[in-house]
């Protein structure tokens, strides 16, 4: 799963919310190291509705404009745990290894 | 304001149009949201951004193109109607048979060809158009896999023989007039809608009664203008003893044939707008249709230019003008859907 999906579906996961909110949310969530821009955030969008993964849920006219909110489908739900599941157990792995007694003696030679 | 605004719409003009009519407003809302006071062009990092996704929503458009709103149905309309054709045609073969039995018993007489030949220069269609009725018969009933797996089977044989056809001389010849007609492109349209849609049962469905009585009484009088019956109903041949007088007015006469029938192909192909072209799917099913109408109407048209009906064949002639019609259709109807995307622009420059 890229980057941007990851956030948007992280993102929605806590309830719809539009354009504008899902880059907001987007860049807290990666602590300021990933903006999303408009054009791969509906590309993206765009994707994942293909996909069934989100949803339109509702629209305001903001300003005079429309506003649309978007939403985790089942399926985007399911999808986003089994990515989170692969990430952990890739992050446990990386975790273990260099915190493991034999990392720790080589790293203690001189570089 | 307006002005950073007039350039990201610029900019979103790359979407499709499907995509600008959902999402046009939204995108525009997020891109003014994050663009800074006093900004009044787009960011070297907006833009390629935009232009990136742009390209992104046009791949996954092409990838996935019989997900695209309307396609299948447009194909299962299509399909439909080339099925009401196709078994026109076959109507045709059949009022053409008590003809065929009088020639055939008129020529075994004296001729030197074998009886298998005969049967096969006079009768060679008949399994051909058993074959789709079957078919039809198979569709109608609601099976499905049988009718796709018949269909494919029978359009590869009679492309596989009007290929020979088209490659040989002599006999070759005479399978290609049959078989590489507007039969094939029609098979091709019906065999697509089984493999590709919901079938051309449910074309029906979406048609509705009126537009398919219509459509089976046009076939009719399309087939009928190809019979010869019909043709010695209007024209009845000089009463003997011919004299040049007489034989020279009856071909002036029957020069009139060719004209009818591309008078009433052009009266079908108008009808066939009228109906279809006020939806999205209804205009791409018109598309589709070009396939086997362009060599047609081309045909026609030559004969009356001409003044002579050539019988000659080719596949890669029909395929080319069948091709030729699918673009220029779909050419037609991008141009007529620009005005309802500018008028949506309108709108939301004007907010109520």
């Amino acid at each position: 799963m890229q980057e941007p999906t990851f956030l948007i579906l992280t993102a929605l996961a806590d309830g719809p919310q539009h354009g504008y909110g899902i880059i907001s949310d987007a860049e807290r969530i990666s602590a300021g190291r990933t903006r999303l821009r408009a054009g791969t955030l509906y590309a993206a969008l765009d994707r994942l509705q293909a996909d069934g993964l989100i949803a339109a849920d509702h629209e305001e006219i903001v300003d005079g404009r429309l506003r649309r909110y978007y939403r985790l489908t089942d399926d985007g739900a399911a999808a986003l745990t089994a990515e989170v599941d692969a990430l952990r157990r890739r992050t446990e792995v990386a975790a273990r290894r260099l915190a493991s007694p034999a990392r720790l003696d080589r790293g203690a030679s001189p570089a | 304001m307006s002005t950073l605004e007039d350039r990201y719409r610029r900019l979103l003009a790359w979407y499709p149009a499907d995509h600008r009519s959902d999402h046009e407003q939204e995108m525009l809302g997020v891109l003014l949201a994050g663009a800074r006071p006093g900004q009044d062009r787009p960011s070297i990092a907006d833009t390629f951004d935009l232009l990136r996704g742009a390209v992104r929503v046009h791949l996954r458009r092409a990838v996935s193109a019989s997900d695209a709103p309307g396609w299948p149905a447009a194909t299962a309309i299509a399909g439909f109607l080339a099925t009401l054709l196709l078994a026109a045609d076959g109507l045709r073969f059949a009022v053409e048979v008590p003809r065929a039995v009088s020639q055939f018993a008129d020529v075994r007489g004296h001729t030197s060809l074998s009886l298998p030949h005969l049967l096969a220069f006079y009768f060679g269609p008949a399994p051909y158009w058993l074959a789709w009725l079957t078919i039809a018969v198979l569709a109608w009933r609601g099976a499905r896999r049988h009718a796709t797996l018949a269909a494919c089977t029978v359009t590869a044989a009679q492309l596989l023989l009007a290929l020979y056809g088209t490659a040989t001389t002599m006999w070759g010849s005479a399978y290609s007039a049959v078989l590489a007609n507007i039969s094939l492109p029609l098979a091709l349209v019906v065999t697509a809608s089984l493999l590709a849609s919901p079938g051309p049962r449910r074309g029906a469905e979406l048609l509705g009664r009126r537009a398919i009585l219509g459509a089976a009484a046009t076939a009719a009088i399309l087939v009928a203008l190809t019979t010869s019956p019909l043709f010695d109903l209007f024209f009845p041949q000089p009463s003997l003893p011919v004299t040049p007088e007489s034989l020279h007015a009856f071909l002036g006469r029957t020069h009139l044939w060719p004209v009818l029938r591309l008078a009433v192909l052009l009266t079908a192909v108008v009808l066939l707008l009228v109906v279809l072209a006020r939806t999205y799917q209804g205009r791409r099913a018109c598309a589709l249709l070009a396939i086997p109408a362009a060599p047609v109407i081309a045909k026609c048209g030559e004969a009356v230019a001409g003044g002579t009906i050539d019988g000659s064949a080719s596949v890669s002639r029909l395929l080319i003008e069948g091709l030729t019609g699918f673009a220029l259709v779909m050419l037609c109807v991008r141009l007529a859907e620009i005005p309802s995307r500018n008028r949506t622009g309108d709108r939301e420059r004007h907010p109520a």
